[in-house]
């Protein structure tokens, strides 16, 4: 995949998260995380499992509180409920999809414009934004799984957040499919959104992401270029499993 | 559905529906008066537990807390010498506000709890709320309180009898309560409450919040059920803790469920089951050469016992209630009449027959039967 350009205009911080320590009970989840995603910018966020990366999204989101250590969102403190999130322009996908099953793929977008006017038309241009606008009447159990993501990520948009976290977007996904959310989270960013996502698939991560930070068991061990972190020592050995002696 | 289209409806059943009573015998129109009272509270228990999710054994003492909220109200408004619509409004609107406070404090713990814990504390409640009542000297205890006689008013008295006039007024007080929750089910509020139904992580994170919708979910539903204990109180001039038993909350839910969860129409069929259910067993076993002995011991029970019956055979065959079956029956009838290649392939002649990738089961269509999963309510835009 084609490097992605560069953003427009440097953008200013959006995310900032200093110091940030989560236990939970004797474990530490996260030890210490810095991490920074300016506006217009795509950060990927990865590690090996359990290494932390969805608890940096949940602490984020309010969901666990952490110990130690500030987040701010545009210079302000993160909101300390989920349902404060959403206000401070940051919208959030789950691993589990978390959609609706009682609700049609229309009012599952729905939910995600509920603080604005015009609920339904802009679901719809959310959904075509997707190219899956002709499924807007069904049931959203009754779509395929790469359809539900996009319903899923469909929920996230249509807030127009300024901050889109997304947990593990290509999972699941076919070749096809993971192409076609590179181009979507291109178009994103190209807004001027800052991206943050955790994902596994690391030739989707690498080719699309501006930065890449590396989390093992709660500690940032690599950030920088992803042609850089792939090519640290600590990483690897990270992922394989091997002790390196610090260089 | 528009806000506005909904009011229309209202307006045009309830006018409908006054136009029925001139067709019933009093008895009949009796009945239809109670009917009304228990739709305020079905109505009110299937938003509660069709769209957001949350399970209640204590509509009866909610209703309840309208009944004493009204006969209280119109005892003090006789004495300081109102009557009348002022009266009757007044004590209809303290009916309102008495469930509705209940239903608040319901609702705050409600937020906390899950499930069968919930319900646990909705049975507490009404197993609490007549026993509390019979022993407040306040309330008159077990005798309960009789309400001030409201005849029909001056011009009419010549056209219609006592009962069809309380059946208007039941109907009128049902269609305010069900109009008022048709706006909040196919509004904003609803889309939140089915969302927190669905999967409260998720709709918090999309900015709804979840404690804050339970809460008002429970508020709106108590609302309504207070309503349908004011519309008993003043039809049958009297509210005492034996008419708000254990027994009656669960038949309400029985008649939700049978209805059809989440379905006003379905709630409406449940409250016309429970006025008619008992009447028909009770006709059926005077009619039967039964032993005295035999037809007084089935009195009352046998009902119960069909009631109970058609909820498992509902629950084992139509999971979408009697609401859920009209719906399915609509959808499969409609399906037979569609032509089989409907859009614009259907225009041109295919000689080859239905051999067409783009016919009805290639493409999304209408959602069918087919698209209603088993014990998920049927819902269908054009009910009411």
């Amino acid at each position: 995949m084609p490097p992605r350009e560069a953003p427009a205009r440097a953008g200013a911080m959006r995310l900032q998260v200093r110091g940030l320590t989560v236990r939970f009970g004797g474990l530490a989840a996260l030890t210490d995380v810095d991490l920074d995603v300016a506006d217009g910018q795509v950060v990927g966020l990865i590690g090996p499992n359990g290494a932390g990366k969805t608890t940096v999204f949940n602490a984020v989101s309010g969901l666990v509180r952490p110990a130690a250590g500030a987040i701010t969102v545009a210079g302000r403190p993160a909101p300390r409920a989920p349902s404060g999130l959403a206000r401070a322009g940051v919208a959030r996908t789950l691993q589990g999809l978390g959609l609706f099953p009682g609700l049609s793929v229309l009012e599952n977008v729905e939910v995600g414009a509920l603080a604005t006017p015009d609920l339904a038309a802009r679901a719809l241009r959310a959904l075509d934004d997707l190219g899956i606008a002709d499924r807007a009447a069904l049931p959203v159990g009754a779509l395929p799984y790469p359809e539900q993501k996009k319903v899923a990520l469909a929920r996230a948009l249509v807030a127009e957040p300024r901050l889109l976290l997304l947990d593990e977007p290509a999972g699941g996904l076919g070749a096809a499919d993971i192409a076609e959310l590179d181009a979507v989270v291109r178009r994103v960013a190209a807004t001027g959104c800052a991206v943050l996502l955790v994902e596994h698939h690391v030739d989707f991560v690498m080719g699309l992401c501006d930065r890449v930070v590396v989390l093992d068991f709660g500690r940032v061990i690599a950030d920088g270029l992803p042609d850089d972190v792939r090519r640290d020592p600590a990483v690897t050995a990270a992922y394989l499993g091997i002790e390196v002696s610090a260089p | 559905m528009s806000a506005r289209r909904t009011l229309l409806l209202a307006v045009g059943g309830l006018v409908l529906a006054i136009g029925l009573t001139f067709l019933l015998d009093p008895y009949r129109n009796y009945q239809l008066a109670i009917a009304a009272a228990y739709l305020c509270a079905t109505a009110g228990l299937t938003v509660l537990v069709g769209l957001s999710g949350q399970l209640s054994l204590g509509h009866a003492a909610l209703m309840a807390a309208g009944g004493y909220g009204y006969a209280l109200t119109s005892q003090a408004l006789t004495t300081a010498g109102v009557g009348g619509l002022p009266r009757f409004l007044a004590a209809t609107v303290a009916a309102a506000v008495a469930a509705g406070v209940l239903g608040l404090l319901l609702g705050l713990a409600g937020a906390r709890l899950h499930g069968p814990y919930l319900a646990g504390l909705t049975l507490t409640l009404v197993v609490a709320v007549p026993a509390a009542a019979a022993s407040v000297g306040a309330l008159q205890g077990d005798r309960g309180i009789r309400t001030q006689f409201e005849g029909v008013p001056g011009p009419l008295r010549t056209l219609i009898a006592l009962e069809q006039w309380q059946a208007w007024v039941a109907l009128a007080v049902a269609a305010v309560a069900v109009t008022g929750l048709v706006l909040v089910r196919d509004g904003r509020t609803g889309l939140r409450m089915r969302a927190v139904r669905d999967d409260e992580v998720a709709a918090a994170l999309a900015g709804i919040a979840p404690a804050r919708v339970k809460v008002l979910a429970f508020v709106v539903s108590s609302v309504t059920a207070g309503l349908g204990g004011a519309v008993l109180t003043f039809v049958t001039q009297s509210v005492s803790p034996g008419a708000y038993t254990v027994s009656l909350s669960l038949l309400l839910l029985v008649a939700v469920v049978v209805g059809g969860l989440g379905s006003l129409l379905g709630a409406a069929l449940g409250a016309v089951l429970l006025v008619l259910l008992p009447w028909l067993v009770g006709t059926l076993t005077d009619a039967l050469p039964l032993p005295s002995q035999v037809t007084q011991r089935l009195d009352g029970t046998l009902a119960l016992l069909i009631f109970g019956l058609l909820l498992i055979l509902l629950v084992a065959g139509a999971p979408g209630g009697l609401a859920g079956a009209l719906t399915t029956a609509r959808a499969r009838r409609r399906a037979r009449r569609r032509p089989p290649a409907p859009g614009p392939t259907a225009a041109r002649p295919v000689p080859t027959g239905g051999d067409d990738p783009t016919g009805p089961a290639a493409r999304p269509g209408p959602v069918g039967p087919t698209a209603t999963r088993p014990g998920e309510p049927v819902r269908t835009p054009t009910e009411g």
